[in-house]
């Protein structure tokens, strides 16, 4: 082999030289990876949940989400065969997409996705109630609000409680504390410490839609990829 | 695990939208056939379809939106899509499509009836009301002078309509039926067998355009087959995709939804043409009958690719 080792240790040298001291090319690195804003994430525990739902009325409340309709959404999960025993949960609400379907749908610009935040939400001055969003959306989690008749759903609690610099609803109630909320782009941050020392999935991430609803999958069965 | 099969829990757009789908084809189509029938026949005939597309398609497109507004949740905000637009929209783009495609449809009638208006102006020697009318005979004297491309835009615009309805459904990509690229081209052919049908229900055909009516029937047998082709390539490529693909084929072509497609839309609208064509009628009730069928056919078809793609989801 020409290729030794102390040739291999040579040239990484030289490149990491290089990369920390050339500023243009240190300069087109930074702009990719240090954060430029905030990106809301979270992570739902299902080896914690309990699914006590507790989650569901604390979204009702702080979101006046009127009833026959809900946010969010906490769905038995259980392990093939053992006949519905095993305690195990999977929410069902918005993803807040890196690339939401919702927002490319929306013919009038009312889905958007907060550039500030990553949050998904709606504009409903905006909405004319096409549903073409609730179809769009492949985790089914839209729909119309029976009140304001626009696409309504998951906005992490945006002009309630984040508002008012508090966690999302659902987050605070949790008494499992299954449900972590933060700053993707923070390395410090709850979840993104939690996601790095977890083993944790997406749903349905083969579709290109980069969900930021991070899980863990609960301890029995098998993870259920495309579940909604 | 069974579902009804109007009302199921992955079911967002319902049956209005499948009308909405069913005229939209009719226009596209009736474009479509008066332009490709201009080659083929002498002037007179050719106004005839002319005039048929000019006045039928759009239409068909007005009503077509008209369910469609009523079909939100806000309707009296739909002009909202008229001023706000996303180019990133499947839907938003459908908004400028329609405003060209009426744009040229009303040129295609100044083009189609400047002679009329000739006259009309005539009788307006002085005064706005004249100079507009002659304005507008200028207009439709040139774009008579240059037909052909006012034709290839019209062409274009028409494919382009019958295609949207395709690729509005397909761009969702939750429900893998919906999501495939052959949506768009099965569209367009459906739009084109029903247009056919649509003028063969014009008691005036036979005596205004005795030479079309062969050309039709040609073009009817030829998009039928071309149907066999692409229904095959749809349930084919969903079929060998695998996971939810293989399933929302299975699903779709069995229950409610598939004895809709097997009697509505192979029977109706592929096994009878083909088979008449061994033993053609040639009675004026025969013909009826057939056209009707055919619509109806086109018309399930357009129902089962919309409720039967909401079924499964990816």
């Amino acid at each position: 082999m020409s290729y030794t080792r102390r040739k291999l240790i040579q040239r990484l040298g030289a490149c990491s030289v290089l990369l920390l001291t050339d500023p243009p090319l240190h300069l087109l690195l930074a702009s990719e990876n240090i954060a430029t804003g905030v990106r809301y994430a979270m992570l739902h525990d299902e080896t914690r949940c309990i699914g006590c739902q507790a989650c569901v009325a604390a979204c009702r409340k702080a979101n006046r989400v009127p009833e026959g309709v809900t946010r969010l959404q906490v769905l038995p999960n259980p392990a093939p065969g053992d006949n519905g025993n095993t305690r195990q949960f999977f929410r069902r609400s918005c993803q807040h997409c890196d690339n939401p379907p919702c927002v490319s749908a929306c013919p009038t610009g009312a889905s958007y996705k907060d550039p500030a935040t990553g949050i998904v939400d709606v504009n409903h001055q905006r909405c004319i109630g096409c549903r073409y969003c609730l179809a769009a959306c492949p985790y089914h989690v839209r729909f119309i609000n029976p009140v304001s008749l626009t696409a309504d759903k998951c906005n992490f609690c945006r002009d309630s409680e984040l508002a008012q610099g508090r966690l999302p609803a659902c987050v605070q109630i949790c008494p499992m504390k299954a449900l972590t909320f933060g700053n993707l782009n923070d390395p410090d941050s709850a979840i993104s410490q939690a996601i790095r020392s977890k083993v944790v999935y997406r749903s349905k991430l083969y579709l290109g839609t980069g969900p930021n609803v991070y899980r863990v999958a609960g301890k029995q069965g098998e993870i259920n990829p495309n579940r909604t | 695990m069974t579902t009804h099969p109007f009302q199921f829990d992955t079911l967002v757009w319902d049956w209005p939208i499948a009308l909405y789908l069913f005229v939209l084809g009719i226009a596209s189509g009736l474009v479509l056939v008066a332009l490709g029938l201009q080659r083929v026949l002498p002037p007179a005939q050719r106004r005839w379809f002319a005039w048929r597309a000019a006045i039928g398609a759009p239409l068909m497109v007005a009503v077509g939106l008209t369910v469609l507004v009523f079909h939100l949740t806000h309707p009296l905000s739909f002009w909202y899509v008229m001023v706000f637009y996303n180019p990133h929209s499947v839907m938003s783009l459908g908004v400028m499509l329609f405003q060209l495609f009426f744009l040229a449809l009303a040129l295609w009638w100044l083009r189609l009836g400047y002679m009329w208006l000739n006259a009309r102006a005539q009788q307006y020697p002085q005064g706005a009301v004249g100079a507009l009318l002659r304005l507008l005979v200028r207009v439709g004297r040139w774009l008579s002078q240059h037909y052909r491309g006012h034709n290839v835009i019209l062409g274009l615009l028409a494919v382009l309509l019958g295609v949207y309805t395709g690729f509005l459904l397909s761009t969702l990509k939750g429900y893998p039926l919906l999501n495939n690229g052959v949506l768009p081209l099965l569209f367009l052919n459906s739009g084109l067998v029903s247009a056919l049908a649509v003028l063969s229900l014009f008691p005036s055909l036979s005596r205004s355009a005795p030479e079309a009516i062969a050309v039709l029937h040609r073009w009817e047998i030829g998009c039928v087959l071309l149907e066999v082709l692409l229904l095959t390539a749809f349930f084919f490529s969903l079929y060998v995709g695998g996971g939810a693909q293989t399933a929302a084929a299975l699903t779709a072509l069995s229950g409610f939804w598939g004895a809709v497609f097997w009697i509505g839309v192979v029977g109706l609208g592929i096994a009878l043409p083909l088979l008449m064509t061994l033993r053609p009628a040639h009675s004026r009730s025969a013909g009826v009958a057939l056209a009707c069928v055919a619509l109806l056919s086109v018309l399930l078809f357009r129902f089962f690719i919309l409720y039967a793609g909401q079924m499964v989801i990816a």
